[in-house]
């Protein structure tokens, strides 16, 4: 499934993106992400800092559901996600872990936020909701 | 909550398109006007301003810096800004602090939205209120895309533009800006080499005025020397032309004295003097107008002695004066002048100073102040 600019402008609008991941038990679990980068049309990156309830879900289901809102919070996107491999270094992994030290450079924070290592997920589908 | 219908597909997507052309032409345009605007001069604070000012009117940039690297390679100045009170801009950047920072660092684009949110998330891990860095920009952006700028790869500065709330930055952007911050790193780059000229130029024209003027001096020096060798040789001519003469009034002087003396011893041995009170007031007439030849013709050899040292010695080397004895050689020289009009009066100063002018030269000295 492709994903037109207009969900890519959406990814940046800085809003933060829900992402519901499952246990392998069936415990759903919803957070919300600061970054999500957009990788190519058919892929996204996510970074993790810290182990949590979503980094757990997905290596035991990779399946995920990520909702995006735009700007006026008129339209909202729904993306089905299906977790690929983590990497730990190459051109996504330092354009995420620049943008993680640049906000925690400002907190005085650098040696804290430290980039643990990118998601990549493959979008399956893209849904699009008017309100 | 109602998803889409997928009817007209066709229209949506030549509408897209007609859009992304139209977004294309005008940052072609504004493109074309920016490198025209950085090449236009190479007063290059004027040339940026005017090309944030580009940047505002096209694409609602309203807040934009140009940041140049500091001379120790460790900060980050504000070179140029638009859309900023003074105050918001005045303090200095360090490498890996910040958005302009951690470009600067790393020499790569960063495009950010949602900065007020992330920047509460990393507080709150934290657990402390969102601190506020004096870094340049606006207190609260929202949204900051930051470009490094860069010369045969060295970083010269940051190109940054950011954002309330009201737009956010599209990848589309990183382009256009990317672009814009290529023709400002040239022109920079182009200014800071016609600075670098305009130096060279005025070291250049320092040195030749400075090399013309100890010309001017050294020629002047010349022409005075040339008029004192002149003098000197006029005044030695006239010393030995007035010497001859007057070695002959001195000597005749003498040659009367000593007749004068044999002709009174004469007078008053046949007892003329005592008999004729006339001759004895001729002989002293004599007498008295000789001493008075006598002592003109001694006066007029002193001075004559003094032209002839003044002549002389301007030749010589600097050396030892003696400041007592060219002041009494300048007075003898001015004696016509002072006359009795003026009183001098000198007084010895126990152990006389030494100055080590030319002599002649020192003599001038007296004379005229």
């Amino acid at each position: 499934m492709m994903l037109h600019d207009t969900v890519r402008d959406v990814l940046d609008n800085g809003i933060p993106a829900a992402l519901t991941t499952c246990s392998k038990d069936g415990e759903p679990n919803c957070a919300y992400l600061s970054v999500v980068q957009y990788v190519d049309e058919t892929h996204l990156a996510l970074s993790f800092q810290f182990f949590n309830t979503t980094i757990r879900n997905i290596l035991e289901n990779p399946h995920a559901y990520m909702m995006l809102t735009d700007m006026m919070g008129t339209t909202q996107w729904g993306l089905r996600l299906r977790f690929q491999s983590e990497v730990t270094d190459g051109e996504i992994f330092e354009d995420m872990a620049m943008r993680l030290d640049a906000i925690a450079s400002m907190q005085g924070m650098s040696d804290v936020f430290k980039l643990r290592g990118v998601h990549i997920y493959e979008v399956l589908d893209v849904e699009h909701f008017v309100w | 909550m109602s998803s889409t219908s997928s009817g007209s597909a066709d229209e949506s997507e030549l509408e897209a398109l007609k859009a992304q052309l139209e977004a294309q032409t005008r940052e072609a345009t504004v493109l074309h006007r920016v490198s025209t605007l950085l090449n236009s001069s190479l007063r290059l604070d004027q040339r940026l301003a005017d090309v944030l000012l580009a940047m505002d009117e096209f694409f609602g940039f309203r807040h934009a810096m140009v940041l140049l690297l500091d001379s120790d390679g460790e900060t980050l100045s504000v070179a140029a800004h638009r859309g900023y009170d003074d105050a918001a801009i005045g303090a200095k950047v360090p490498l890996g602090v910040g958005v302009i920072g951690t470009v600067a660092k790393r020499r790569r684009m960063l495009r950010m939205n949602g900065l007020r949110s992330k920047r509460r998330y990393a507080a709150t891990i934290q657990g402390s209120q969102p601190q506020s860095l004096s870094l340049p920009g606006l207190p609260n952006a929202d949204g900051q895309l930051a470009v490094p700028l860069l010369v045969e790869g060295d970083l010269i500065g940051v190109f940054s533009v950011e954002s309330d709330q009201s737009i956010i930055f599209r990848h589309d952007d990183e382009r256009l800006v990317g672009t814009v911050a290529n023709h400002a790193a040239s022109a920079i780059r182009n200014a800071r080499m016609y600075d670098l000229l305009e130096d060279k130029v005025r070291q250049r024209t320092a040195d030749l005025e400075q090399a013309n003027l100890e010309l001017r001096d050294a020629q002047s020096q010349l022409v005075q020397a040339g008029k004192m060798a002149s003098l000197g040789e006029l005044v030695a001519g006239v010393a030995h032309e007035i010497n001859t003469p007057i070695g002959s009034v001195t000597s005749s002087s003498d040659t009367q004295a000593r007749v004068l003396a044999k002709l009174r011893d004469l007078l008053t041995a046949d007892g003329i003097l005592e008999r004729e009170p006339r001759s004895q007031r001729l002989l002293r007439v004599m007498e008295s107008s000789t001493e008075a030849i006598d002592s003109g013709a001694s006066r007029v050899a002193r001075i004559v002695k003094r032209l002839r040292a003044f002549a002389r010695l301007d030749e010589a080397d600097i050396q030892k004066v003696a400041i007592a004895q060219s002041i009494s050689s300048a007075l003898a020289m001015l004696e016509h002048e002072i006359g009795e009009r003026i009183e001098v009066q000198t007084e010895s100063l126990g152990r006389p100073p030494r100055s080590r002018p030319r002599p002649a030269a020192s003599i001038r000295s007296f004379s005229t102040c």
